[in-house]
Parts: C-alpha cells; structure tokens; sequence
C-alpha cells in the first residue's frame, strides 16, 4: 500500500481541527495546529508535508501573509487557503503572487477538500521531479565546464607540443637527438589517446545502460594478468591475484573491469621507484552475494589531505606519473552504477589499500 | 642582455621543445634550468636565487599537479624584492580560456602570456622587447 500524503491543516478553532483530521485521516496523514508556531513546527519536523490547509483568518496574522512568510522557508509544500469570507481581493493578490495554489471556501465539503488535495499532490509531485531535474542538469553543466576546462590542457597540451616539436625538429641535424624528440612525442600522443579512451568510459558510464550477467571473477583476473604480466615485469613489481569465488555473482562486467583495470594500473603506475621490494597483490571474494575486491600496493602512498579528493574529475594528487585525472572519478561513477563501496587506506612511502564492496544483483 | 632560463613545465616534450627554441634563437643565454613541478622551482628560486647574479627568465605552466602556475606566481610574490627582481615570468600555455589570461596578467609579477608552442620567432620578440626596456 503506498503510504499516505502528508497533510497540514491550520486553524485557531479546535473543532475545525478535530472535523478535518476525522474526515480525512482515513485516507491522510493529517497533522494539525491551532497556532503559527506548532504549524512551523509540524513543517520543520515532516519535511514530507505536501499539502498545507491554512485558515485565513488567524489571530495576528492571515493565512495569506502566513503562507507569504513561509513559501521561501518551505517552497516545496502546496499551499491552500481555507476562507468563509468573500475576501476576493486579497485571494486574488495572493494567488498571483505565487503564494498559494488554490482556496476552498468554508463551510469546506469532504469531496471539494478531497480534490484539491489530490490536485495539489500532483502539482507537488511535478515539482519535485522538476527539482531533481534540475539538480541533474546543474551537475551536467558543472561537468560541462570541467570539461571545456581539460580540453585546454588535456587535448590541446599534447597537440601544441607536438606541433612545438615539428617546428623544433626543422633545425636539428643531429639524428640523435631527432630519435629523442620522437620518442617524446610518442609519449605525448599516447597520453593523449589514452585521454580519449578515458572520456568514451566516462561517457559510457553516465549514459550507458548495465547489462546483468553472470560473473567469473576467474576469468577477470586471468585477462588482467595477461594485461599486467608484462608491467610487472618490466617494472620489477611482484604481482599476484587470488580468487576465491565458490557461488554465482551476477553484475554487469564492463564497469567491474573498469574498476579494477583504473586500480591496477594506478597500483602499477604509483609505485616507489627506489622500493626494493614493489608489490601489488589483488584478492576477489564472493561471499554473501557480494563480492569485496582488495587491490594492495607498495607505492609512495596518498598524502592525507588528498584523500578526499582523490576521487574527484580531473584531480591529481601527484606529479611523477602523467594522470589524466579521470580514472578514479571513472571508478567512483562505475561503483555509483553498481551500487557498490570503495574505502582507501593510505600510508606515505608505504603503499595504499583500495577496498571494493559491489553487491550481486 | 645575457639571461638565464627556468622552464617549469609537467611535459617532457614541452620542456624539451623550450630548450630547443632556446638553443635555436638565443646566442648568449646562460643557462637553462628545468623543473617538472612548480614547487621544486619554488625551492630553487628561495635558496639558490644568490648564486647568480643572471636576470632568469621563468616559462611557467599553468596547469600542473601539486601547485598549478597561478599558486606559483602567489608564492613568488611573497619573496623579497631582491630576490624577486632576478626573475622575468612569462606564462606559457596551451590554454585558450580567456579568464586564464586575465587571471594571470592580473599579477604584476607575470610580464605577458604566450601562447603553445613556444617558435622561434615568439622568443625573439620576448628578447627584443626586454632589450628595448632595458636599454
């Protein structure tokens, strides 16, 4: 049974109280005051009130400049004034200025009272929707920007020094160092490539639909060796994956992967190159429906104050290794999706813990 | 005039291209330092600025982890004139953003913004100009 609209009524005669709420308590949740103060409470204590029936004529105040006074406190709540008076002039002041919804003259009758709160419901339920709208598209331009930001840095970083480095090659002789700039500029295109892969996931991730599948956490991990093998090796980074999967996980596999192929790399990347012994070790667990992902590394470690914002668009905590500052926001939307967890815990020079709860669907 | 150079620059390549245009336009430079990050440029500017008595021109980054250019320029506004006076900032960036420029040309410290990639014929109008103001 879906629950009951919340409803306010106000009014300084008791007995008007005690009529609405037994008329309508069946179908309502009906809260009542008989004084301004007890209805500010009411509307600071249920932030779920929908409706709000206000008397026009109170003590000290009318129901007009009372709902004047609280339509930027409480905009959300639909509010109806209630009148036995033929007071068409200030009724038509108040509903054009936005104050209220709609009025219903006393001696109220139950289905006149009935319609307007299913009316004002659905006023109230648009503008909600409204609201998160907004929010959403607010949090797109936001990004938008971001976005327009990277490009500068990002796309047309590599791109002007490319070019830099054509014109510069013109006037060098010697083949040497021709074979270096090159070198360089490989790099530069490789970042930016990868810059490009980075942005198609996170577009994937915002707009994408997820497709439930059964998961072998066996075969994930047997693709990312063959990926991180290689790494390891040339980076002299001991390397190992433990899988303990004994039920059925059902989830989608493309954002699974994402996440752990962002956090190996950035166990790989991160790592402390005067360390002797580099390690990073990844364990999966199955258990309960859900599955706990550990990526552990050696690394030079996440300062404190960083943490926090570590998993932010395009933040970079540090400058050794060229990040585009899109792979742990792209891990955070990807755990967003699956309803899932991360936890990091860090020590300076020691090496940093990632901790993945996702459940199976 | 004789100049030194620091390039503070996250990019290999810039930093290489940089050194290049140099090498390639000016005859009498000193010599040239090169600072992956802003805060070891910080560092060399507050402890090895006596060693030398060379007016240093600074190519400087915007955008870079740890302290971006703009942080830079605010930490070396800090700094005692007589170690300020030593240093030219030109920005270089590849940033097209307007509020970029006017962010940055709004420190006094900071002589002009030059756009990515840094030519030849860019450097020899920054030393041509320095050489008309210092005569």
């Amino acid at each position: 049974m879906p629950t009951k609209i919340n409803i306010l009524y106000i009014d300084d005669e008791p007995e008007n109280l005690v009529g609405f709420k037994a008329t309508l308590r069946m179908d309502y949740q009906v809260f009542t005051a008989s004084n301004i103060p007890d209805a500010l409470a009411h509307l600071e204590n249920n932030p779920d009130i929908r409706v709000v029936f206000c008397d026009q004529r109170m003590p000290g105040i009318t129901g007009v400049e009372f709902f004047e006074q609280i339509c930027t406190s409480y905009p959300l709540p639909v509010r109806i004034l209630l009148t036995a008076y033929n007071d068409i002039g200030s009724m038509i002041d108040a509903i054009n200025k936005g104050n209220i919804f709609r009025y219903v003259t006393k001696p109220w009758n139950e289905a006149e009272v009935v319609s307007a709160i299913e009316e004002a419901n659905k006023f109230y339920l648009a503008n909600s929707m409204l609201l998160v709208k907004n929010d959403e598209l607010q949090k797109a331009y936001n990004e938008l920007n971001k976005f327009a930001y990277s490009v500068s840095h990002d796309i047309r970083g590599p791109i002007s020094g490319i070019l830099g480095a054509i014109d510069v090659a013109r006037g060098i002789d010697d083949l040497q160092e021709v074979k270096e700039m090159l070198y360089l500029m490989e790099k530069s295109l490789k970042k930016l490539d990868a810059y490009v892969i980075s942005m198609h996931d996170y577009y994937n991730l915002q707009r994408g639909e997820l497709h439930i599948d059964s998961i072998d956490f066996n075969k994930i991990i047997e693709e990312m060796k063959a990926i991180y093998n290689v790494v390891s090796m040339v980076k002299g980074v001991n390397f190992t994956a433990v899988v303990k999967q004994n039920e059925v996980f059902r989830g989608d596999e493309v954002p699974i992967k994402l996440i752990l192929n962002n956090l190996l790399s950035n166990a790989f990347k991160y790592q402390d190159k005067n360390s002797k012994n580099k390690s990073v070790d990844v364990c999966i667990e199955v258990e309960n429906n859900m599955v706990t992902i550990h990526v552990k590394d050696t690394g030079i470690g996440i300062l404190g104050t960083h943490v926090g914002e570590i998993f932010n668009l395009f933040y970079r905590a540090n400058s050794q290794e060229s990040g585009s500052g899109f792979g742990l926001y792209n891990v955070k939307s990807a755990l967003l999706k699956l309803n899932g967890q991360i936890e990091v815990s860090s020590v300076m020079h020691k090496g940093t813990t990632f901790k993945v709860n996702i459940p199976s669907v | 005039m004789k100049l030194s150079y620091m390039l503070i620059d996250e990019n290999d390549l810039d930093r290489f291209v940089v050194r290049k245009v140099i090498e390639q336009t000016d005859d009498r430079f000193g010599n040239i330092k090169t600072m992956n990050n802003a805060r070891d440029a910080l560092k060399d500017i507050e402890t090895k600025s006596e060693e030398t008595n060379d007016i240093t021109l600074i190519f400087l980054d915007l955008y870079m982890p740890l302290i971006n250019g703009f942080q830079f320029v605010q930490e070396f506004e800090k700094l005692p004139s007589f170690v300020r006076e030593k240093y030219l900032i030109y920005a270089l960036t590849a940033s097209i953003d307007h509020n970029d420029h006017s962010r940055m040309m709004r420190f006094d410290s900071v002589r002009d913004i030059v756009e990515k990639p840094l030519t030849k014929s860019k450097l020899t109008g920054i030393l041509q100009e320095l050489d008309t103001v210092t005569k």
